[in-house]
């Protein structure tokens, strides 16, 4: 028996078998023929599915890239990041960050360096038991206080020296107006020698004051003078007479205690140096260093300013002068924000201040006057005293008048029978002798 | 013949195998991609740092933006710097505004106090505070531990629940405080004004804490505890003795505190008198003889200024007393030398040699003259009162 025949026979039924197959579902053809079997509308159905898929391919490709950006994206601060702080300040302003961002984020990274140790001290603080004296004050703790002084200008430096002149940079605020205040018209490179001198002496009148423990020795006091003299020394080394003047008169503590009094007085530019001038041959004497002050030291100070008196009536006229020493003294400056809160005139202050000087005169008339008895004294001062509250009402109002008269020690004092006397930065009281009361 | 037969049988039955392998071996349907984020492969790469990063990450919509800095991996004292930062760029042209009275403000004049200016900037900062509040939640506050030292608030004997009621009442009333200043208010010249606010203050925490905890407060955290703390430094108290004295004091405080000397009247004045020796009975019978004693030595100002002076002269702790005894003794002297003569004449000369009597008796306990200097300022000024000052010309 031929089997070739039948072989045959069997392999081409199901060769049509398979073809009858691709033509039912040509999915299942070879590629090649694919498009063979396929009629024009699953032609078109083929086409949509591929597009499809490639749509989605596209779509995780996309995902993908989007996926990879975010994780890229979350990286961003640590490829900014720096333990080194000038390379952070580096890589922030090479990333388009605007000096005022940038000194936000180094202070932030700056102050969690301090943290660990601000920390610490303010540990100190809230471990002390409630019935022991908070060791807050320079008083109880000048060390501690120090540390925290210490700790403060450390930072303060640092900062400066990693932000330069962004270390002025604050919204709404102009660097280099700033700057400008505090050092004029300086060069940059005398500004930051200039810095680094104070930053040298401020380190060690700090630990100067940190040995004193709140007890400063006529050594202590030698050495701070001595510091005071190097440092202008140093100064002197690298600026210009004049600019050393310039210099010293803007950062002055002097200039800072009477900023209030020029501002209220109006003052110009001369008026200013004039005051400056003459205050600072008596700095020692009117703003001493350390913290007591004998009577001898009181005495010496009222001599000063009786000196400081005379020599601005001669440089400014009686007038000016006047105006100065009543624009720095504190009951003024209290009257004058009394009257901006009350939308008074500046005026208003000065009339209000006036009426404390005769009153304290009337006060030392009464006192002194020889036809009255002790009582008739008393009953006359306390008539003066109503009086001149009265008068404070109807000059600075029903509220302000009021609480300033009920507040002023001075006015108290002679209602309930005592001399009053302003001197310059002091007042005298002198009481009525008063009878011993039936007890 | 057979060969074409072979041919063709051969040819069938490789079509047979090729079409069988299609049909057999036909790949599995693709399974629907994953909706998911795909997975990154690989290593991942920051960013460039170039000056794209910020303009790309700023928006004005703050959210956003604290959202972006989330995402890029800043951290929250980070997100809140910047965005405070941001907000300060936004209300700058208000401040400008504010502030331009002070624009070419020459070195030597202040900056303007004027009340009106002071709280409308402090508006603006609160303001301010509110809009990161808003958009951060919690991370708006600093948790700056100098803060909390700032504030000088003591807790510890509260349950931790109750501390955050307490906060931000406490914190309420800072804000309105600050108002008061702000708008030109003193607590020197509107005493009355601020005394009612204390005690409002007071009468909001007695709603919020049980009086066994008011009690505590106020142990911890009164202007009567905190001068108390003080005057008592020396004196070194324990817990139980300070529990004891300070009701006393607070008594005495609420009527006295803020009335003294020459404001008074003298019938005022005798009544203060009275009420401060009933306090020292009350504060002997609390401590006993013996800590009495240490207590009438130790809130004495100078002995406390002389205890600090022994501590840094590095003298034998005992010096402080023994310097004590020696003051006590030379001014009994000295009352008996006044007691005893009749004119200055025949006085001074009498004061003089006793003053230096007792500058030879403390010289040796203060390790010599420049000891004995220090000590004139630091708690000795006894040693200077002897010989009375010339009179000054009377007014």
């Amino acid at each position: 028996m031929k089997l070739a025949p039948f072989l045959l026979i069997g392999s081409l039924l199901a060769n049509a078998a398979l073809v009858t197959t691709f033509a039912l579902r040509p999915a299942l053809a070879p590629p090649a023929l694919r498009d063979f079997f396929l009629s024009s509308s699953a032609k078109a159905e083929a086409e949509s599915a591929a597009r499809v898929e490639a749509q989605k391919v596209t779509a995780a490709r996309a995902r993908a890239d989007t996926a990879r950006g975010l994780a890229s994206q979350a990286l961003l601060w640590s490829a900014l990041q720096s333990d080194d702080l000038p390379t952070l300040v580096a890589r922030l302003r090479a990333a388009g960050f605007s000096a005022s961002l940038v000194r936000a984020i180094v202070t932030a990274q700056v102050d969690a360096r301090f943290s660990a140790r601000i920390k610490a001290l303010v540990r100190v603080v809230e471990d002390t038991p409630f019935w022991k004296p908070k060791p807050t004050s320079s008083f109880n703790n000048p060390k501690l206080f120090e540390e925290m002084n210490q700790a403060s200008r450390e930072r303060s430096k640092l900062l400066r020296e990693l932000l330069g002149d962004d270390f002025f940079a604050s919204s709404g605020v102009d660097p280099t107006a700033t700057q400008r205040r505090q050092f004029g018209d300086l060069s940059k490179s005398k500004i930051d020698l200039i810095q680094r001198i104070n930053d040298d002496y401020a380190e060690m009148l700090s630990q100067v004051r940190a040995a004193t423990n709140g007890i400063t020795l006529p050594d202590d006091r030698a050495k701070m003078a001595l510091l005071e003299r190097e440092k202008h020394a140093d100064l002197a080394a690298i600026l210009t007479p004049q600019e050393l003047e310039d210099y010293e008169m803007r950062n002055s503590p002097i200039t800072s205690r009477l900023q209030s009094a020029l501002s209220l007085m109006n003052a110009t530019e001369d008026d200013f140096r004039t005051i400056y001038r003459i205050q600072l041959q008596f700095k020692d004497l009117i703003y001493p260093t350390g913290d007591f002050f004998s009577s001898d030291m009181m005495q010496q100070r009222r001599d000063a300013e009786t000196q400081i008196a005379a020599q601005l009536q001669d440089a400014l006229g009686e007038a000016r002068a006047n105006e100065f020493l009543r624009a720095q003294n504190y009951e003024f400056q209290s009257l004058a924000q009394l009257a901006q809160r009350e939308n008074l005139p500046l005026d208003a202050a000065v009339r209000a201040y006036d009426l404390r000087t005769s009153t304290s005169e009337e006060s030392g008339r009464i006192f002194n006057d020889q036809t009255l008895t002790t009582d008739q004294k008393r009953a006359a001062m306390q008539t003066l005293a109503q009086n001149t509250k009265a008068q404070l009402i109807g000059t600075l109002g029903p509220v302000a008048g009021a609480a300033y008269a009920s507040s002023a020690t001075w006015l108290k004092a002679i209602e309930t029978g005592t001399y009053v006397r302003f001197e310059g930065t002091t007042t005298y009281f002198r009481p009525l002798p008063t009878a011993n009361p039936p007890r | 013949m057979k060969t074409i037969l072979r041919l063709a049988l051969f040819a069938s039955l490789a079509l047979n195998a090729t079409f069988a392998f299609f049909v057999f071996t036909r790949p599995a349907a693709p399974a629907p991609s994953a909706p998911a984020t795909p997975a990154v492969d690989g290593p991942v790469a920051p960013p460039p740092i170039d000056q794209h990063v910020w303009p790309d990450l700023q928006t004005d919509d703050l959210s956003a933006l604290a959202a972006r800095l989330r995402a890029s991996g800043f951290p929250p004292a980070l997100v809140r710097a910047i965005l405070a930062a941001q907000i300060d760029e936004q209300f700058a042209a208000r401040r400008k505004a504010l502030r331009s009275a002070d624009a070419n403000l020459p070195f030597w004049k202040g900056q303007t106090r004027d009340p009106k200016l002071m709280a409308a900037l402090v508006q603006l900062d609160r303001e301010k505070q509110k809009i990161l509040r808003q958009v951060l939640g919690a991370d708006a506050e600093m948790n700056d531990p100098r803060t909390r030292l700032n504030q000088n608030r003591s807790y510890d004997f509260l349950p931790a629940e109750k501390i955050s009621a307490l906060d931000s009442l406490l914190n309420d009333y800072e804000e309105r405080r600050s108002d008061l200043y702000a708008s030109g208010f003193s607590s020197n010249t509107d005493r009355t004004k601020f005394d009612a606010f204390e005690k409002e203050q007071h009468d909001a925490l007695a709603r919020v804490l049980t009086p066994a905890e008011l009690v505590e407060y106020d142990l911890r955290n009164s202007s009567t505890a905190n001068t108390l703390r003080t005057n008592l430094s020396a004196f070194n108290p324990s817990e139980a003795e300070f529990r004891a004295l300070y009701p006393l004091q607070a008594a005495f405080d609420e009527r006295w505190q803020n009335d003294f000397g020459l404001t008074l009247s003298a019938d005022e004045r005798r009544q203060r008198d009275d009420a401060q020796k009933l306090l020292t009975d009350q504060i002997k019978a609390a401590l006993g003889p013996e800590r009495a004693a240490d207590y009438e030595r130790a809130t004495d100002y100078n002995y406390r200024r002389t205890s600090q002076l022994v501590e840094r002269l590095e003298l034998p702790p005992e010096t402080t007393n023994n310097l004590w005894a020696a003051q006590k003794e030379f001014q009994q002297r000295r009352m008996d030398i006044y007691r005893s003569t009749a004119s200055p004449e025949e006085r001074t000369p009498q004061l003089a040699a006793l003053q230096q009597e007792a500058i030879a008796r403390v010289t040796p306990l203060l390790g010599g003259a420049s000891g004995v200097e220090a000590y004139k300022q630091y708690g000795g000024s006894w040693l200077q009162n002897f010989v009375p000052r010339p009179v000054p010309p009377r007014p």
